[in-house]
C-alpha cells in the first residue's frame, strides 16, 4: 500500500487541503501555514515595525501558535512582545493551561502577565455560575475581553493580538446573523476606535482550526487540546457543528461566509454603534451609561 | 475488514468495505472530518489514506472552543 505524498516533495502528505486539492508533508505544511499567516497580518495591516504586541495566551493551539509566529518575526520587525494571561477560574481544566503557556513563553523568552477574575473581580468563573442563572459564556466573555484590554493599556501595547482562527470567525459571523443582531455583525468587522481599546489584531482570523491543530502538533508546541468544561452550554457549539457538517460537503465555504461578510460590510455601517462613552461606575469605554462588566458584576454583588 | 479507532481514553472496533479510506472510517463512525487529526503508527495522516485490515488509528480532536 503506497502511502500519499505531498504535492511539492516525495514525502508521506499529512494534510490534504481539501479546498484547493493541495497535500503537503510536515515541513511543507509549517512553511505553507507560516507563510500565509504573515500574507494575512500584511494584507489587514496588522504590525508596524517597533510596536509592543500584547499577546493572549490561554495556553492552547491557537494563542500558542500565535505566540510562536509572532516570535519568529520579533526581531526582523522589532516587535516587543509581551504575553498575557486570564485565570478565569476554571477548577479541573485552567491550571494545566497556565502551566503550557507558562513554560512556552519561557521557552522563547516573552514576558508574561498572569490576571485573574479572582483578584481583579473578587469572584472566580465557577462562583460567578454558582451565584447566577446565566450561562458562563457571558460572564468569561465580558471579564475576560476587559482584563485584556485592562492589561494590554497598563504594559503599554500598541495592539493586542488574539488567536482567533478562521472557524472562531465564522461562527462569531453566523451567530451574528441567526441572532439579528447587526451592531454586532458589524463590530466583529469595524474596531471601536475608543482611545481606551487597544485595537486587536487576529494573525490567525483566515486559518481554519485544523489546520491550528495540525501546525502546533507539528511544531512540537506544547499546547492544550483540552475543550474547556463550560463549552457544552454555547449556542457556539451548535453553530460550530453545523458549519463543520457544511464544510465536509462543500470544502471552502468557511472563506465564502468570510468573504461574503467582508463584502457586505460596507453596506452595514448603519448599524455601525454610535460612539463609547465612559462607563459612569469605572469608566471604561461602553455603550450604555454603564458597561457590562460592572452591570455584571452587580448582578453577583448581594445587597446589602 | 476490520479496524481499531482510538479516540481519548476510548477503543472502537469498526467493519470497513476492504481497502477503505480514514475517511470511510471516520464516516462510519459519525464523526466529522473537519474537526480531527488522524494518526497511523504514530505518524499524521491524510483522511483519503486507505487502511488495511487491522490497521490501528488514532482520532485527535482539534476542537476547543468555548
Amino acid at each position: 500500500m503506497a502511502n500519499i505524498t505531498c504535492s511539492l516533495c516525495d514525502e508521506r502528505a499529512c494534510y490534504l487541503r481539501r479546498y484547493s486539492g493541495q497535500r503537503f508533508c510536515r515541513r511543507h505544511f509549517i512553511e505553507y501555514f507560516e507563510k500565509k499567516v504573515k500574507q494575512t497580518m500584511l494584507r489587514y495591516r496588522m504590525l508596524e515595525r517597533g510596536e509592543r504586541i500584547g499577546v493572549a495566551v490561554s495556553g492552547g493551539k491557537d494563542s500558542l501558535s500565535t505566540l510562536n509566529i509572532l516570535s519568529k518575526l520579533a526581531e526582523k520587525l522589532d516587535l516587543d512582545l509581551h504575553a498575557i494571561l486570564i485565570d478565569e477560574g476554571i477548577a479541573n481544566y485552567r491550571a494545566a493551561t497556565i502551566k503550557q503557556a507558562k513554560r512556552f513563553c519561557e521557552e522563547l523568552g516573552v514576558p508574561l502577565t498572569t490576571l485573574s477574575f479572582k483578584e481583579r473581580f473578587g469572584t472566580a468563573l465557577d462562583e460567578a455560575v454558582k451565584l447566577s442563572q446565566r450561562n458562563a459564556c457571558t460572564f468569561c466573555g465580558v471579564f475576560r475581553r476587559k482584563l485584556l484590554n485592562d492589561a494590554a493599556r497598563e504594559l503599554g501595547c500598541d495592539k493586542l493580538a488574539t488567536g482567533h482562527n478562521l472557524d472562531d470567525e465564522v461562527q462569531a459571523i453566523v451567530m451574528n446573523y441567526l441572532r439579528g443582531d447587526l451592531e454586532r455583525l458589524v463590530r466583529l468587522g469595524i474596531d471601536a476606535g475608543s482611545e481606551q481599546l487597544v485595537p486587536r489584531i487576529k494573525p490567525l482570523m483566515e486559518m481554519p482550526e485544523k489546520e491550528v491543530a495540525l501546525y502546533a502538533l507539528l511544531s512540537g508546541i506544547p499546547a492544550s487540546f483540552e475543550e474547556c468544561p463550560y463549552a457544552q452550554d454555547s449556542f457556539r457549539t451548535e453553530v460550530r457543528a453545523m458549519i463543520n457538517r457544511l464544510e465536509e460537503s462543500n470544502p471552502g465555504i468557511k472563506f465564502s461566509i468570510l468573504r461574503g461578510y467582508q463584502k457586505l460590510l460596507p453596506y452595514l455601517k448603519s448599524y455601525q454603534a454610535k460612539a463609547l462613552r465612559s462607563c459612569a461606575t469605572c469608566g471604561a469605554p461602553s455603550s450604555g451609561e454603564r458597561c457590562k462588566a460592572c452591570m455584571l458584576l452587580e448582578e453577583l454583588t448581594p445587597s446589602a | 475488514m476490520k479496524v481499531k479507532v482510538i479516540i481519548g481514553k476510548e477503543e472502537r472496533e469498526v467493519e470497513v468495505s476492504p481497502g477503505a479510506t480514514a475517511a470511510e472510517v471516520l464516516k462510519a463512525l459519525g464523526i466529522n472530518r473537519e474537526e480531527v487529526i488522524i494518526k497511523l503508527r504514530d505518524e499524521i495522516i491524510t483522511e483519503d489514506e486507505t487502511l488495511a485490515e487491522g490497521s490501528v488509528i488514532e482520532v485527535i480532536r482539534v476542537i476547543s472552543g468555548g
